[in-house]
């Protein structure tokens, strides 16, 4: 007892020293420093803190640590707070973990209610970053031995864990988001094989070697999908809000947050402990957490999804706290559990500090350091963002023509930024489809993301576990534990769901013949896609096919058994019950867990013109590229977009361009320094590539 | 003195100013090029990993050595194991100079020895230079029952790898085909620092192709307790510090002259651990400028007190000898290339 007594003692005498050398008033200008530009690398869609830490790394080297650390922290746990931003205003989510943040804070924003959704975030991620600092500060004693305990299996484990979500996140839709879900892991295959080095999927592209990049993917699935309905809903996205309502709406999202603080306590466990296991993508704590708020809290499964404000806090909370997990393997092993921390062990370096069991004991202060870090930087992330959140929320209410060309622009080079590649550009309008199609017909995307992410951790753990202790990991009491958990989290739903039908035996007669609806064909339309991905696995090496094998059978049957549900089920089968058997299914009635389009209004025919209108423009975007470069063709887009669609007038279309692309040309050209693609007219006349990103 | 020797010597004195003329004339065409320009140094990952450390350590400084101080911006083109950056210089990328590449040393031997075509010929890119020469080890954590390299070659160990065509995959796998050696290889582990990781929680025994820079910084515990101990040296020449504990080069087991070659040529990557390239078709007069640049910025003070913090080796390979040795490796006859082919494609024991 005593010897923990003084390890308290000097733990806390650590975190106290910490906290007077943070305060020292260069470091905290470093530290605000770092603050202002994650926020503004979170808000630009698709660049995450990872270039802007790998630039500022060298500045740092004639830094004191702490300030090093202040500095390239404060970037690194900002990015997150800027993310919800774009993704409650415009449905485009900022980065790969504040997907989840759209499906209830882009509702808010269409419902007037911006001003309170932004404020939820930026409370909730304050709240969030701070719990998740001070996990890490209180599990420091614990770290190395809990991360030494954690293996292969239980890595496994974690990952089937999160996968089981898929469950919860499919909503009224089970059979879908199973399938989706497969589609996701399947996608996850593409690329080199790291079992035997079989190329799968890339179809004899060198930009499929390393597999999908996540960004183009996310802003094609969620992005892209509310752009479209944007243009042919044709209004602005949030109606009738005056400036009242803003901050009577801000002050309402604080509110929410202490109001269910233990839920972003949870969650920001959830996303600080995510964040802390290396090797498995972080980018899904959002909808991990947002699936624990569904399975956890009061009414949620009748609200989510239709903007309720839990949804965002949910997911904010969480993804701002895995920065500071993602410190944990950084320290104590020298494992970084993210990209940016992989450059910040670069610092560790520089600076002479080794990770490992000196950063708990002779080095603690230096660690409380960068803990004290992650914690402040939440505080001023927050704050700054609250100082211009008025003028944020008021975006929404703008016109669509305003809005739509500069974030398909900024969209479009966020996508290529992701590896620099035509593939990218490809790769969004092909998922933006996909997005669109699966949003019209009811199809979950949530299941498809988690798919995506965690496959690769499944399959990679899932070999090493097997090769290396055979069956008998499945013994381990962790292992254990969570697939226990994994599966009860699967088949609960599916039971629940086959009791309210009235049993098995009766969902086996409620059955008629076959009948034919427009939205089937998407399903057979899929289960042709996941047929010939099955069918072309088959040849493989026996590793390299076996996950992708089994994963497409099951999404076959899946899907199958949807088809034939779609076709032969008697629509009217649950109204034979009682009255009030009947009312209470209705209460039962589970939601469908995704966004659903609000253009329902529209006759057929004008959403399929107007959406045909949508993908022209992007195909247009990209052939116009291929002629004349990017930056140049964003401002044809911009002009073209506005004249023929408002038409706005020319006072205002044209500094609009110039501010727009000045932007761009700075975030992009000059500052990421990215490799542009060759150009027609940069290939004929070479002196035209003076013009930015022409080549 | 005859006139005949006058005459000599006004011709060499006359060949010697016109020389030198043509020098300084080269010296001004390219600092005449270069002045004002930029030049763009693709690396074939993402930021912040070892390779983009060491493109943004040179780019820092070779300017300043390059006739005309052009900048030098550093771009990111990860993808297929830099193959894609390669195969952007070889194919796309100006060849006025202004354009070079830092690309893996797997990307210049793969073509030879590997399955998958990448549409570049190694042999005819021109190169700058490698930054520094890794040396690659099989540690082993102590408690396990294997002991010495020669047990290895009668008892099973353990050793975590990430994926087929990075070192700590192939390298072991050589060593069971050529030398007989038991490795057991667990595949899959995202990259070096996991397969670290595994070795300190006892889930592998050990690791096999992990450069030997590094380790010892980074974890000065294993060497002090000797929890970890090294077994075998995968290098021609070996590193000088472990030579001098008594660590052998597996190249000492080979039982005939074929193998030996088969294992030297694929552990020549190893000497151009960081290589930099420019595309086929670079003015001669702007090659040699960079390349003396290269050397003259991988020698200079400030980098190499940069690098010394960062624990980056800096062992420069000169551009020349780089081109030279590449050449070699291509003209290897193809009964040693086709064995090494062979050992490199067989699949593990399961």
């Amino acid at each position: 007892m005593e010897g923990f007594g003084t390890e308290a003692a000097f733990m806390a005498a650590a975190a106290g020293k910490a906290f007077l050398t943070l305060m020292e008033p260069h470091r905290m200008g470093f530290l605000a420093l770092g603050c202002m530009m994650g926020l503004i690398l979170g808000i630009v869609p698709g660049i995450g803190g990872l270039t802007g830490t790998a630039m500022l790394l060298p500045f740092t080297f004639a830094m004191d640590p702490y300030a090093a650390f202040a500095l390239l922290l404060g970037l690194g746990a900002t990015t997150a707070t800027g993310d919800p931003i774009p993704a409650i205003l415009f449905g485009v989510p900022g980065g790969a973990a504040s997907a989840a943040t759209v499906l209830d804070g882009f509702p808010m924003a269409k419902r007037g209610e911006a001003g309170r959704a932004l404020s939820a975030a930026y409370m909730s991620s304050l709240m969030g970053g701070i719990f998740g600092a001070m996990l890490l500060a209180i599990s420091i004693p614990i770290l190395r031995p809990v991360m030494l305990y954690l293996g292969s299996p239980e890595l496994l484990a974690f990952s089937i864990l999160g996968i089981s979500m898929v469950a919860v996140l499919s909503g009224s839709a089970p059979l879908r988001g199973v399938a989706a879900g497969c589609l996701g892991i399947m996608i996850a295959m593409i690329g080199s094989d790291p079992q035997t080095g079989t190329l799968r999927w890339t179809f004899d592209s060198l930009y499929l070697w390393d597999g999908l990049p996540l960004t183009p993917l996310l802003l094609g699935l969620f992005a892209l999908p509310e752009l479209c309905d944007l243009l042919i809903a044709r209004v602005a996205i949030a109606k009738g809000v005056n400036k009242a309502d803003i901050y009577k709406g801000q002050w309402q999202g604080v509110k929410d947050c202490f109001d269910n603080w233990w839920l972003i306590m949870r969650c920001s466990w959830i996303g600080g402990g995510i964040g802390s296991i290396p090797g498995i993508s972080a980018s899904v704590v959002d909808w991990l957490a947002y699936g624990h708020a569904l399975k956890t809290e009061k009414g949620a499964s009748q609200t989510f999804g239709k903007g309720d404000v839990r949804g965002v806090i949910a997911s904010e909370s969480s993804n701002n706290a895995k920065e500071g997990g993602a410190l944990v393997p950084t320290i104590a092993f020298g494992v970084p559990g993210s990209a940016t921390m992989a450059i910040l062990l670069g610092a560790f370096l520089i600076h002479g500090l080794v990770p490992g069991p000196d950063m708990l004991h002779k080095n603690l202060d230096i660690t409380y350091t960068m803990v004290w870090s992650v914690a402040l930087a939440n505080i001023l992330g927050a704050g700054a963002c609250y100082a211009f959140s008025p003028q944020f929320a008021r975006l929404a209410t703008l016109r669509y023509t305003l809005i739509l060309p500069a974030v398909l622009g900024i969209v479009y080079i966020g996508a290529f930024e992701a590896s620099r590649n035509w593939g990218d550009l490809f790769a969004l309008l092909l998922f933006g489809l996909l997005g669109w199609v699966m949003k019209q017909f009811k199809w979950p995307r949530p299941p498809l993301v988690l798919g995506l992410v965690l496959g690769d951790s499944i399959e990679r753990y899932m070999f090493i576990s097997i090769e290396r202790y055979g069956f008998s990991w499945l013994t381990r009491p962790v292992v254990a534990v969570l697939l226990t958990m994994a599966l009860i989290g699967l088949l609960r739903p599916f039971i629940a769901d086959v009791r309210q039908q009235g049993g098995i035996g009766r969902m086996l007669t409620s059955f008629q013949a076959p009948r034919f609806h427009v939205s089937q064909l998407f399903t057979m339309f899929y289960i042709v896609v996941i047929a010939s991905l099955v069918i072309a696995a088959v040849p493989w090496h026996f590793s390299a096919k076996l996950v992708p094998l089994v994963v497409g059978t099951i999404a076959l049957t899946v899907l199958s058994l949807s088809l034939f549900n779609e076709m032969c089920r008697k629509p009217t089968a649950a109204s034979a019950t009682a009255l009030a058997d009947q009312a209470q299914h209705e209460v039962e009635q589970k939601i469908h867990m995704d966004l659903t389009s609000d253009t329902e209004h529209l006759p057929v025919r004008t959403i399929l013109e107007r959406a045909a209108r949508f993908f022209s423009y992007l195909l247009a975007f990209m052939a116009c590229m291929a002629v004349i470069g990017l930056i140049p063709t964003v401002a044809v887009f911009v002009v073209v977009f506005m004249r023929l669609e408002g038409p706005e007038r020319w006072s205002l279309v044209i500094p609009y361009t110039v501010i727009l692309i000045l932007g761009i040309w700075i975030a992009f050209d000059v500052f990421m320094a990215i490799p542009w693609p060759p150009s027609l007219i940069g290939q004929l006349f070479p002196a035209l590539k003076i013009i930015p990103s022409v080549q | 003195m005859s006139i005949g020797c006058c005459l000599r010597r006004i011709v060499v004195a006359g060949a010697c100013a016109l020389w030198a003329a043509n020098v300084a004339a080269a010296q001004d065409s390219v600092e005449h090029f270069y002045k004002g320009r930029q030049i763009n140094l693709i690396v074939g990952s993402s930021a912040g990993g070892g390779y983009d450390t060491y493109a943004r350590l040179l780019a820092r400084h070779l300017g300043n050595y390059i006739p005309g101080n052009p900048s030098i911006v550093v771009q990111n083109m990860s993808g297929a194991g830099s193959n894609r950056a390669a195969g952007y210089i070889y194919g796309v990328a100006p060849k006025d100079g202004t354009a070079l590449g830092a690309i893996f040393p797997g990307a210049v031997l793969q073509p030879l020895l590997g399955d998958t075509a990448a549409g570049v010929d190694p042999n005819k890119l021109v190169y700058l230079g490698s930054a520094n020469s890794d040396v690659y080890v099989c540690y082993l954590r102590t408690d396990a029952p294997v002991k010495t390299f020669k047990d290895t070659l009668n008892q099973e160990v353990i050793v975590g790898a990430s994926n087929p065509g990075a070192t700590t995959y192939d390298l072991p796998l050589l060593l069971n085909n050529i030398l007989g050696t038991r490795f057991k290889i667990v595949t899959g582990y995202p990259g070096s620092r996991e397969i670290t990781l595994a070795i300190d929680r006892s889930e592998v025994q050990g690791a096999c192709g992990i450069g030997w820079t590094g380790i010892e910084a980074m974890h000065p515990e294993w060497f002090a307790k000797d929890t970890v101990r090294v077994l075998v040296q995968l290098s021609n020449k070996g590193h000088a510090d472990l030579n001098k504990r008594g660590v052998p080069r597996a190249g000492e087991f080979a039982s005939t002259d074929d193998d030996r070659r088969v294992i030297e040529l694929v552990f020549s990557q190893g000497v151009f651990g960081r290589p930099f390239i420019m595309p086929p078709g670079v003015p001669a007069d702007r090659v040699a400028a960079l390349r003396k640049a290269f050397m003259q910025a991988m020698n200079d003070k400030t980098l190499r007190g940069e690098a010394s913090k960062m624990q980056l080796d800096v062992e420069p390979l000169a551009g020349d000898d780089l081109q030279t040795l590449v050449t070699d490796l291509y003209a290897t006859p193809s009964r040693v290339v086709d064995k090494a082919r062979l050992a490199l494609a067989a699949k593990p024991q399961r």
